[in-house]
């Protein structure tokens, strides 16, 4: 009987975990091993993926995953989280001091400490699993400005920061991983990160309402060999909740200091610094790294690893991998360290009889009784050390959240209802009121300018430059900013609380049918209200392929700036159909983006979406802080750009707006440079019945903003829209509708694709989606004729 | 053209400069490497960035 067969609320012991290569690791990292009991939660709405219940935690999986998982010993209920036993004086009131370790405390780890001469810069790696509260103490820690969420994932990039009050130390914020097996580039780069960069020393927090789970990072960072400390994080719920942890026997079983911690409350940070810096002053190495027992299964894995050290010893002493570390990778079939231990052929036939010697002994292959190895290990340092809480009333709620927001037949209700509400609270109610303010602001600010360049009788030439265009131009692609920091606002609380992650897993099979996960369905909503923080928002995604076809989707789905363009034309030409020509418009946009993706899926991104194992992570309240400091990073790179890319830009289409080609100021708009290049482009739009130069000049001034087609429009009638009526019929009025819908998005929209994924993408998106939009443009105009109409 | 206008104008074109260089002009952090495209180009401290060579 495989996992996907398990029904709603029944528990059963996984017996064996199919599949092969990394996606397998994944799973057994993430303590899907045989031997462990996993009760079946829920179906997602659409039937796919599943949510699992497993070491203590929620976990999501695919049915075609689930179906390479075997199980037995079905029964109903079971696997629940654990009550609260009995707290004995021995369990809360230890006699010892803490700190066992470490700063001055008990004993020291020092046999082969070597102290850095006083002056040397101490550089930390912070490594967790997601959603331990990784991103919050880096934020405590140096007060950088650092996003934080529940989504996750949400560490893609690593950024950097002094440890407040120790000027002479830099703090590294690793991504969120679950193990060092290169199972995702996020652990490939925490790997590369620690073996080659070389950090002084390592934090590791880890969640302690999920410590089982967590600790299976900390062992193998452990076998790094680097001074490390371990900062149990979230220790006001366990306590909260009835839990405890013995912080000094853990301490002692481990051989590295461990500082209990609340991030969110800045509790115990000062200790954990003090300990993280005399660790790696002194580097104290960790006191253990060898997990194994002779007493497991008579040893199989423990000779294995041990016969292996032995083997590769002097090729990980060349290669400048820690022994220990290298020799379980070996041991659960890392190719990539195989690789660059450079073993001799002898050597690698060795290392397979051991390794086969230790699978017929265990009973189970070398990943799975390394994972089971290192599992076991945590299981015996918790049943000395942890005294597990009672159902966290976080927990509790998240539970009942969950019956709606993830419901069956409440779940995409509710996920419409909320997402119209951000939208609607967005783009109709705090984020127009805003755009309104800024813009009377900087249309204060232009007025005063003028007047006072007038005053100063200021050329009049250098006056419309920046009147005309440094201050209409940047002006309006600011007047976005409101619309980013509100949008962005809601989904980091929405992100934060633990929502985005149910999201995913609602729209995940939707997606997946397009060749994207769940993940995606985010970013390319927020593409309705506007691109660039549809474009910014993708960075969440964990998959390089996701997030490129993510970020070139998302133009597709109409912005915001479109509608006054939509609705003026509808009104013109389609008074009595408005509404259902604008909503052809969105819908036809939705069906290109679709056929896109297809065809994207067929040619550059080939291959599946990312596997959707992820955790479900209890809601939780978004910090305040976490929501400034993304509010503020967004802001300040939006303002960034509006002030080199978009400020050239502007300065540019003035000068082709102004001057003749013989550099004369222009009297009549007709003889400008741009009138003269719409002219050379006008032909192009033969084909779709709009071949005037005055449409094509709209057409251009659109690339700077969308808004821009229709003040374009007005200047160049003559102040009125109505001639357009003479120039265009309803057929290739609603013809230039969808080129407008579906032609390079605005320089602001490009300036982020560049940013994201660089030029070559960039000059990508502006030119295929000009060829999609002439060509689909074209079968609407064929259909239209064909079909009689005019 | 009057004074005030040619230096408005230089104010201009030092303004073009400094944008195209912030978007051009790669510079080398502090890890030696090229700070275009590097997420820590933010947090990098200007004193340590070199102009490329």
């Amino acid at each position: 009987m495989t996992l996907r067969e398990l029904k709603i609320g029944e528990t059963a012991t996984i017996t064996s975990v199919g599949g092969s290569g990394s996606l397998r690791q994944h799973f057994l990292d993430m303590g899907v091993i045989p031997g462990v009991q996993v009760t079946l939660v829920k179906m997602a709405p659409m039937g796919d993926p599943m949510e699992l219940r497993i070491h203590g935690y929620e976990l999501t999986l695919r049915l075609a995953d689930a179906q390479q998982i075997s199980i037995n010993q079905v029964c109903r209920g079971g696997n629940e989280v654990p009550t609260i036993k009995e707290i004995s004086e021995d369990d809360t009131h230890s006699n010892e001091k803490h700190p066992g370790l470490g700063e001055g405390g008990v004993y020291h780890v020092k046999a082969d400490a070597r102290p850095l001469p006083s002056g040397t810069k101490l550089t930390f790696a912070l490594a967790g699993n997601q959603n331990c509260g990784k991103t919050t103490l880096f934020n405590q820690l140096t007060g950088s400005n650092q996003h934080v969420g529940n989504f996750p994932g949400v560490t893609v990039d690593r950024k950097d920061g002094e440890i407040r009050r120790h000027p002479n130390t830099l703090v590294t914020d690793l991504p969120g991983i679950y193990s060092l097996s290169p199972y995702s580039n996020e652990e490939l780069v925490t790997r590369q990160f620690i073996l080659e960069s070389k950090p002084k020393g390592i934090i590791n927090i880890v969640d302690a309402t999920n410590i089982e789970r967590n600790l299976y990072l900390t062992m193998q960072l452990m076998e790094l060999n680097v001074p490390m400390v371990l900062a149990l994080n979230m220790m006001d719920e366990v306590r909260q909740n009835g839990g405890s942890i013995r912080v000094n026997e853990m301490e002692r079983r481990l051989g590295i200091p461990v500082i209990p911690i609340s991030a969110a409350k800045n509790e115990g940070i000062d200790e954990l610094v003090d300990h993280a810096i005399h660790v790696a002053q002194n580097q104290e190495r960790p006191g253990r790294a060898d997990f194994c027992s002779p007493e497991d299964h008579n040893g199989a894995v423990h000779r294995c690893i041990h016969a292996i050290m032995h083997l590769i010893e002097d090729h990980a002493q060349n290669a400048d991998i820690p022994v220990r570390f290298a020799a379980c990778k070996l041991a659960e079939g890392d190719e990539q360290i195989l690789e660059r231990l450079r073993l001799e052929e002898n050597e690698k036939e060795l290392l397979d009889h051991l390794i086969k010697q230790m699978e017929e002994e265990r009973g189970l292959d070398q990943a799975a009784a390394i994972a089971d190895m290192r599992f076991s290990f945590i299981n015996e340092i918790c049943s000395a050390t942890v005294i597990k809480p009672k159902e966290s009333k976080e927990h509790k709620r998240s539970i009942k959240l969950d019956k709606v927001l993830t419901g069956k037949w409440t779940a995409i209700p509710m996920f419409i209802a909320i997402m119209g509400l951000v939208f609607w609270l967005t783009f109709s109610v705090l984020g127009v009121w805003l755009s309104g303010l800024l813009d009377s602001g900087i249309g204060w600010l232009t007025t005063i300018t003028d007047a006072g360049l007038t005053a100063y009788q200021l050329n009049p030439v250098v006056q419309s430059l920046i009147i005309d265009g440094v201050f209409a131009g940047v002006g309006s692609v600011l007047s976005f900013l409101p619309y980013i920091v509100v949008l962005f606002f809601f989904l980091s609380i929405l992100e934060d609380s633990g929502y985005m992650a149910r999201v995913a897993f609602v729209m995940d099979k939707l997606l997946r049918k397009i060749g994207l996960s769940g993940r995606s369905i985010v970013p390319m909503l927020i593409g309705f209200g506007c691109t660039v923080p549809g474009v910014m928002a993708s960075r969440t995604l964990p998959s390089e392929r996701d997030r490129k076809m993510t970020i070139l989707l998302t133009p597709y789905m109409s912005c915001s700036a479109k509608v006054p363009i939509f609705a003026l034309f509808s009104e013109l030409f389609f008074p009595k159909h408005a509404a259902l020509v604008m909503i052809s418009l969105y819908v036809l946009g939705i069906l290109i983006g679709i056929l896109v993706a297809f065809l994207f899926r067929k040619t550059i991104f080939r291959g599946s979406p990312v596997p959707f194992v992820m955790e479900l992570p209890n809601y939780r309240m978004p910090g305040a802080k976490n929501v400034g400091l993304l509010l503020w990073d967004k802001a300040k790179d939006f303002i960034t750009r509006a002030f080199t890319v978009i400020f050239i830009a502007t300065i540019i289409i003035w000068c082709l707006q102004t001057f003749d080609l013989r550099l004369n100021v222009v009297t009549d708009s007709q003889n400008s440079i741009l009138a003269i290049l719409a002219g050379l482009i006008a032909p192009v739009f033969g084909p779709l019945g709009f071949a005037d130069w005055k449409i094509s000049t709209a057409l251009i001034t659109g690339f700077m903003a969308k808004e821009s087609v229709v003040s374009t429009l007005t200047v160049l009638l003559g102040g009125t829209t109505t001639a357009l009526t003479a120039m265009l019929t309803p057929l290739s009025a609603f013809v230039l509708l969808v080129f407008i819908l579906l032609y390079t998005p605005c320089v602001a929209a490009i300036s982020s694709v560049k940013r994201e994924l660089g030029w070559k993408w960039a000059v990508f998106v502006v030119v295929g989606q000009c060829i999609i939009a002439w060509v689909v443009a074209y079968g609407v105009h064929m259909a239209g004729t064909l079909l009689g109409a005019v | 053209m009057n004074l005030f206008s040619i230096i408005v104008l230089i104010v201009l074109c030092v303004s073009v400069f400094f944008a195209l260089r912030a978007i051009f002009v790669k510079k080398k952090g502090r890890c030696g490497g090229n700070c275009a495209g590097c997420p820590l180009s933010d947090t990098c401290s200007k004193k340590d960035q070199q102009p490329e060579v």
